[in-house]
């Protein structure tokens, strides 16, 4: 929810991710030219750090012409899982600035900053919250761009490529656009590239001055998109809600289980996952969705409404377990889900309480955060709730 | 049992009360109706246990006795039969036969021994009361009652003697769902006779029937027994059991004084944040309003859909104020008052917002914000 008038967008990318991912790994690295690729002579390099680039190197060259242009570099294979598990802390640094995230490749992504203002304060101020907080929790470093669109957000953070942070405001957009060859527009290259140089056109600023009809006769639909680009306009959200519109854990069960208090125990267990990831993301549910698979392969799903939206594994275990209650499980449950839905957090609005958080929740929230704190240093099995303990054995 | 009955007096007592009956239960007698034929009357019970509802119907009886039917099955029938007289009869104590016209039915049924008994006759001294002023008290009160289950001593409009101005003695009613709270007083000489003591939570289920109970009435008698309230009119009753609890102490959160407040036109404020509502989603609730010195700007922003914003004219001098709302609760607050003007009172977008109607002072509303 905002109520600044515009959306803020920012565009995350990581500076020359496999290469910095390498160099993290392998500090002795730092300050050489690093190349990472297919080694073969028919490879491509997927990424060249910023010391490989002042040679000439760029990503998607064939290896043996970065092998002309910078023989001197450290050439390293693909180690794609470790990039992965890279990509993943990054994208949850990003989870934990803004609800809503959109992944779009491993090393890029959109977050929606509308609304954070309270949270993070002004644009340029959460980018570089972004940038300390991708830094802190993956050890690499990133560009963020900021704009009123996608559009916009990449473009500011292609130009202030790397470790660099470019907010463009939308007063600002017109004086960012107009100097800026019309190749970087997205989209636009090759043929569509030529056509407009070829009618003069270089800069987005000379677009601009295009009329709509001409822009449709020469590319079609293209054209009504190029005529927005130039005006700055263009997908204006994100696409898709990276951020989650559930939270939810599922279990499949070593074997059937038609004893409720079996499952609940499960239930248990699921219901805490989702509550620490709830917490970690900064969201609360208000609906709380139990899922079951029956030994015959029958999905059934049942929903709770809460009054009020929660974080907390006690009330999402007990909403769980009072909709399990209901249910005939004498044929055997094969698989176990919790989910909570309808969220509320960071950018979404969080309705606040009348009668404000009772002591008892307070408590219990206390309770859990210590509990995940003492998982998270000493592992998973180092404390348990107390019904979880006597079920051991 | 044998008896006979015009359709319209067994539809409408059916009608009313097939749909109080549990129909997923572990009690299955309670998915029945129970039938007591005596004196010239035909009684039609029905109860969830929560509420339990008795109506009388004039009939001639034949044989007197008590039965009870399957409340759904009885329904549909009932309101399928095309003739004036029914027929009632009960057959082996097993069956209820229908007869109406040339229409047969023969119902299976069973006898009415494991039929709860409900003390509907518990109190004589039931208090008569306005049935138009319960209704709009409840109308004005009802729609902040929480669904919440497990928040069970909110989900329920809250009975309480209270006293007025200049000594006068009153009645209130109070409902909240935690997020916001919904207050009306009025005043009621014999409001102690009731015996509510210090208040009384009558659940949600019971409200709906209280409002069908008073539908057409002028005066309908009141009275609360322990952990029940009895609602009579001419010819039906109700027993409500009560929400067993405390009902929290919603004065703490009514703001004694606000730093602004703003008159804005009830409709003008309902139309703007119909409008408005349309971009919020379940997931993008939180709607703003901002008051600012000489208007009120309502506007909801969603990446999912889009924006929108109104802004209305107003009288106002004090400081620019910007809270969140879920639009719903805005509505149903002006839904519940009648006058031409509203009056907003509020200090930021982080406490409570009183709504007032200007011209019931016994009327309160109060929304907490949305954090946007």
């Amino acid at each position: 929810m905002v109520l600044e008038d515009a959306r803020i967008i920012a565009h995350v990318d990581m500076d020359a991710f496999y290469a910095a991912v390498e160099v993290l790994d392998n500090p002795e690295l730092g300050g050489s030219p690093v190349i990472v690729g297919g080694l073969s002579q028919r490879g491509v390099v997927s990424s060249a750090s910023y010391e490989a680039r002042g040679f000439g190197v760029r990503s998607a060259m064939p290896m043996f012409r970065a092998r002309e242009l910078c023989p001197h570099a450290v050439y390293l294979p693909v180690r794609m899982s470790r990039y992965k598990e890279v990509s993943q802390r990054v994208m949850e640094a990003l989870g934990a600035m803004s609800p809503q995230v959109e992944q779009v490749s491993i090393d890029e992504a959109y977050l929606d900053l509308s609304g954070t203002r309270r949270l993070h304060g002004p644009p340029r101020d959460a980018g570089r919250k972004i940038k300390a907080r991708v830094l802190a929790e993956s050890g690499i470093k990133c560009t963020v761009g900021i704009g009123p669109n996608r559009v916009i957000a990449k473009l500011a953070s292609s130009l202030a490529k790397p470790d660099g942070l470019m907010v463009v405001d939308p007063e600002g957009v017109d004086e960012f656009l107009t100097p800026l060859e019309v190749g970087a527009l997205p989209g636009v290259g090759g043929r569509v590239e030529e056509k407009l140089r070829a009618r003069g056109i270089r800069s987005a600023g000379d677009l601009r001055k295009v009329e709509l009809k001409k822009l449709y006769s020469w590319f079609g639909k293209f054209g009504e998109v190029l005529f927005r680009l130039a005006a700055g306009g263009g997908a204006v959200g994100l696409k898709e809600y990276g951020g989650p519109k559930s939270v939810s854990s599922e279990a499949t069960l070593t074997e059937d289980l038609s004893e409720k208090r079996e499952l609940k125990k499960v239930l248990a267990e699921r219901a805490r996952q989702v509550a620490r990831r709830l917490k970690k993301k900064g969201l609360r549910g208000r609906k709380v969705t139990l899922k079951l698979k029956s030994a015959d392969f029958t999905l059934k799903t049942r929903t709770r409404s809460l009054d009020s939206s929660t974080d907390l594994a006690a009330d999402i275990e007990a909403a769980a377990s009072g909709l399990l209650d209901k249910e005939d499980v004498s044929s055997g449950v094969r698989l176990v889900g919790v989910g909570v839905s309808a969220l509320e957090g960071a950018g979404l609005g969080l309705q606040l309480e009348l009668f404000g958080e009772p002591e008892e929740k307070k408590r219990l929230r206390r309770l859990e955060e210590a509990m995940e704190e003492i998982r998270e240093r000493f592992g998973p099995a180092a404390v348990r709730a107390g019904e979880l303990l006597n079920s051991e054995e | 049992m044998n008896l006979e009955i015009e359709k319209s007096e067994l539809l409408r007592g059916v009608g009313r009360s097939h749909n109080i009956s549990e129909r997923r239960t572990s009690m299955p007698i309670i998915s029945n109706l129970l039938l007591e034929a005596e004196r010239g009357v035909l009684n039609i019970v029905a109860t969830d246990l929560e509420v339990s509802f008795r109506g009388s119907y004039p009939a001639k009886i034949n044989t007197a006795g008590t039965f009870t039917v399957g409340a759904r099955i009885f329904f549909d029938v009932i309101k399928r039969l095309p003739a004036d007289d029914v027929v009632l009869e009960v057959v082996e104590g097993a069956r209820l036969n229908v007869r109406a016209g040339s229409v047969f039915y023969s119902l299976m049924g069973v006898p009415p021994d494991d039929f709860p008994s409900i003390p509907f006759d518990k109190r004589a001294d039931l208090v008569e009361v306005d049935a138009e002023l319960i209704g709009e008290m409840i109308e004005k009160s009802k729609f902040a009652v929480s669904t919440d289950e497990a928040r069970y001593n909110i989900t329920g409009v809250f009975f309480e003697p209270v006293t007025m101005k200049e000594e006068a003695k009153g009645l209130r009613m109070v409902s909240t769902d935690g997020h916001r709270l919904a207050l009306v007083t009025r005043a009621m000489e014999d409001v102690e006779a009731l015996g509510l003591d210090k208040g009384s939570i009558v659940p949600r289920k019971g409200i709906r029937e209280l409002i069908r109970l008073i539908d057409e009435e002028e005066k309908i008698k009141l009275g609360f027994v322990d952990k029940g309230l009895i609602a009579r009119s001419k010819d039906e009753v109700l027993f409500i059991r009560l929400v067993e609890g405390d009902f929290p102490n919603y004065r703490a959160v009514i703001p004694e004084s606000s730093e602004n407040s703003v008159k804005i036109g009830r409709l003008v404020l309902m139309e703007v944040v119909e409008r408005v509502k349309p971009i919020t989603t379940e997931r993008y609730r939180a709607m703003g309003i901002s008051v600012s010195p000489g208007k009120v700007t309502v506007r909801a922003s969603n990446p999912e859909r889009g924006e929108a914003k109104e802004t209305i004219e107003v009288e106002y001098e004090g400081p620019e104020v910007t809270m969140g709302f879920n639009p719903d609760y805005i509505l149903d607050n002006l839904a519940a008052v009648k006058s031409d003007a509203v009056i907003l009172e509020f200090n930021d977008g982080e406490s409570p917002c009183t709504i007032k109607d200007e011209e019931d002072e016994n009327f309160l509303g109060v929304v907490m914000p949305m954090r946007l």
